[in-house]
């Protein structure tokens, strides 16, 4: 939690309501370069909402969302909806984003699901972007089966090539929404590895979780959620062991 | 691919536009026996002695005739819309009603003849027709005759003469009221059957739009000069029509007496099934047409239909609700009012199409609803995460819609698009109403002609389903090839488990 200017990511006083249900109300935090958070909170607690704000997947209400270089600010959208789909756009560049149901294109092997965006946003030319979507599958682990397509993998196969597929776009911040909660238990490890690899390139991470073992040895630091407000960010070590809140408390107990 | 734009071409640059030199005249060959028909089943050699009467006019005013094709129902409105210049086709001006024509001095005079059959000895005259179930056509003047006359009458009405005709022997009704002429071609042509009275009177005109007054005025002169010299007597003589109401009409002119009439000889008799090897070259052409209709058809219900998708569903509100209102109205209201007021109704506010435009433009419209509600139901089974995916991967709405929703959505209703497809090369038959001969109209023409309804129905039901086969097979193969991976890899998964 370093000051603004510095910080890679910034958001501050977010707020979103669907309806007359408050789902964020008054968020705020930064993250560095480097990072890898894990964002973790009952069902329900806006943390899913949050990832899908930064990726403007959402438009927020209130406050303001600074990743690199963009920044946007939910005044924008109302004084003038073009600026404000420009912004998202480009602050979409700088983000990867990666989902619980893989959402990989079913009649597209999976080298064309990663070059798809490549040529078609970055207008890059096809031998290149295969290139690059081969040297990603390699780094997942899926060289022998990229001409494959989505159905004929396993849960984990699927999730590691939504990754690389998110990696394509060369993004500053990959964000995950619950990445194995759909997983059978034996498949979850090989994504978190692709995930701990990823951290030590220095990929900066957002990470929306129930997996307490990892969030706990990953995370450089933890943002505990509950009813739409950030209740706790701390050390990895200091939440698990001493948790400053008692809702944090009741909520590690049940998990741990 | 070429050959059919070729063919679009040849077909809109075949309406010739009104010319000095020339008098374009229509009737209705369907069952016109013999007003105006083909003499043989392979519909090279038209005949008719309304034909032969015309042609004279037009030699006698300096022109040089050349016929029209149109549906009997809309002989006037093609008139109004100059797709020609008259109308020759037993038109009686008591009984045809349309605003705006005029009516020539009358060519041929024949009163109303009923027809029973051979055995029955009941039904003498119209007065004992109390009760019984006649049939008439459609729009004519008999119709009127019965109902004025008799109180406990039930009139059927038949679009054409020879379904009243076959009707009478089948026995589905009891008496048959038409004009003498056509009676007597086919009680002469059919047997078991006989004329057993006479009533009224119809006079037949030859039928000219209002703006046309001069051409008129020529047609009068021509038919008076047609009298006087004979010449509509002994065409009326060479086809036997003579009758006691037409030697008044001849007489008033100032003709002699008739002198009896030659042998009508314009049946030629082919073998059996010969006929149908015969024609078969005849229905490859209309098969073509159709062919070419519903293609290009159902290209324009696609593309439009997809459009009308996309806005319903992505568009700004009021947008979207316009592509709902056009959906449900083309949707809503039958394809044979849509094509009339294409056809017919649009050239009064300066849009006139050729009849192949019209026909593959209507043909579109209409089925771009039900294409538009496929696609929307397409792009609905496309789970919602696939959008999300790839405007997260930083794709614009339209990109997203292009490389991730629309294909998957595509694989989705391609068994529905078929089935359309289907159903639109049958619908396009509703084309023979705007001029267009395609294969259910020479089946019809082929078949009245011929008096075979079976063995060319049989025919024409073969080539539907030959055209419309390729494009079933076709469809299954895409539909194979793009689930050909999925089921190879189920397969080998079962194989192991």
């Amino acid at each position: 939690m370093s000051n603004h200017a510095k910080s890679l990511i910034h958001v501050s006083n977010l707020c979103k309501s669907y309806g007359d249900s408050k789902i964020l109300s008054d968020v705020s935090f930064d993250i560095e370069s480097g990072d890898l958070v894990s964002v973790i909170g009952p069902s329900g607690c806006g943390k899913s909402t949050l990832l899908r704000c930064m990726n403007c997947l959402e438009v927020l209400d209130e406050g303001e969302i600074a990743i690199g270089n963009v920044c946007l600010r939910a005044a924008i959208h109302e004084k003038d909806e073009d600026t404000f789909w420009r912004l998202a756009h480009d602050l979409r560049q700088n983000v990867g984003m990666v989902f619980q149901e893989f959402n990989l294109f079913p009649h597209k092997t999976l080298l064309d699901n990663i070059t798809l965006a490549q040529i078609v946003v970055k207008k890059e030319k096809p031998a290149k972007a295969k290139a690059l979507a081969l040297v990603l599958l390699e780094k997942v682990g899926l060289g022998r089966l990229a001409h494959r397509f989505p159905w004929s993998l396993s849960g984990g196969q699927k999730q590691r090539a939504a990754i690389a597929r998110a990696l394509a776009m060369k993004p500053k911040v990959m964000l995950y929404d619950e990445p194995t909660s759909s997983l059978d238990p034996e498949m979850v490890e090989e994504v978190l590895q692709v995930m701990r690899d990823l951290d030590q390139e220095g990929m900066t991470q957002i990470i929306v979780t129930h997996e307490m073992r990892f969030a706990k040895d990953a995370s450089d630091y933890i943002i505990y959620m509950e009813k739409g407000e950030i209740i706790e960010i701390s050390d990895e070590d200091e939440i698990f062991i001493n948790p400053q809140d008692d809702r944090t408390r009741r909520f590690l107990k049940r998990y741990m | 691919m070429k050959k059919i734009f070729f063919a679009v071409f040849f077909f809109i640059g075949c309406g010739l536009a009104a010319d000095d030199s020339i008098l374009r005249w229509a009737a209705d060959t369907d069952s016109g026996a013999p007003n105006v028909f083909y003499a043989d089943e392979k519909l090279s050699e038209l005949v008719g002695f309304e034909k032969d009467i015309i042609e004279r006019v037009a030699e006698l005013i300096g022109r040089k005739a050349v016929f029209y094709q149109n549906d009997y129902d809309v002989l006037i409105p093609g008139l109004q819309r100059d797709l020609y210049d008259v109308v020759i086709n037993g038109m009686i001006p008591d009984a045809v009603t349309g605003d705006g024509v005029l009516f020539s001095e009358p060519y041929y005079a024949c009163g109303l003849a009923l027809v029973v059959r051979s055995d029955d000895d009941k039904i003498m005259s119209v007065l004992d027709c109390n009760g019984a179930v006649v049939g008439v056509l459609r729009n004519a003047k008999s119709e009127a005759i019965l109902v004025n006359n008799l109180k406990k009458i039930k009139p059927t009405g038949y679009p054409n003469e020879y379904c009243a005709i076959s009707d009478l022997k089948d026995r589905r009704v009891d008496a048959v009221l038409l004009d003498w002429q056509i009676a007597t071609y086919y009680v002469g042509k059919i047997g078991n059957l006989k004329i057993v009275d006479e009533v009224g009177e119809s006079r037949y005109s030859i039928v000219v739009i209002d703006k046309n007054r001069q051409l008129m005025n020529e047609i009068n002169g021509a038919i008076a000069t047609m009298k006087r010299d004979g010449t509509l007597e002994k065409i009326i003589s060479k086809w036997n029509l003579h009758n006691l109401n037409c030697q008044k009409l001849l007489s008033a002119a100032g003709m002699g007496t008739l002198s009896p009439a030659a042998g009508n000889e314009n049946s030629k008799i082919s073998k059996p099934y010969t006929k149908y090897i015969e024609t078969l070259p005849l229905f490859l052409k209309a098969a073509c047409i159709t062919l070419m209709l519903s293609i290009l058809g159902m290209g324009v219900a696609i593309v439009l239909g997809l459009c009308l998708a996309i806005t319903r569903l992505y568009a700004p509100k009021w947008i979207g609700f316009i592509a709902i209102s056009i959906i449900e109205f083309l949707r809503g209201t039958p394809l044979v009012i849509q094509l009339f007021f294409v056809f017919y109704g649009l050239p009064r506010i300066g849009i006139t199409l050729s009849p192949i435009v019209a026909g593959v433009f209507t043909l579109g419209i209409n089925y771009s609803s039900y294409e538009a509600e496929n696609f929307r139901a397409g792009m609905f089974s496309v789970p919602h995460g696939q959008m999300e995916a790839a405007r997260a991967l930083g794709m614009s709405q339209w990109q997203s819609l292009r490389h991730v929703i629309l294909p998957q959505a595509f694989t989705f209703i391609l068994p529905p698009l078929t089935n359309d497809f289907i159903a639109l090369l049958k619908d396009s038959s509703l084309v023979s109403l705007i001029t267009i001969v395609e294969l259910t109209k020479t089946y019809s023409l082929a078949a009245s002609t011929t008096l075979d309804f079976f063995g060319f129905g049989v025919m024409v039901a073969i080539i539907y389903f030959i055209i419309g086969l390729p494009f079933v097979r076709l469809a299954r193969l895409a539909e194979y090839r793009l689930r050909l991976e999925k089921r190879a890899y189920s397969a080998r998964k079962a194989k192991k488990t």
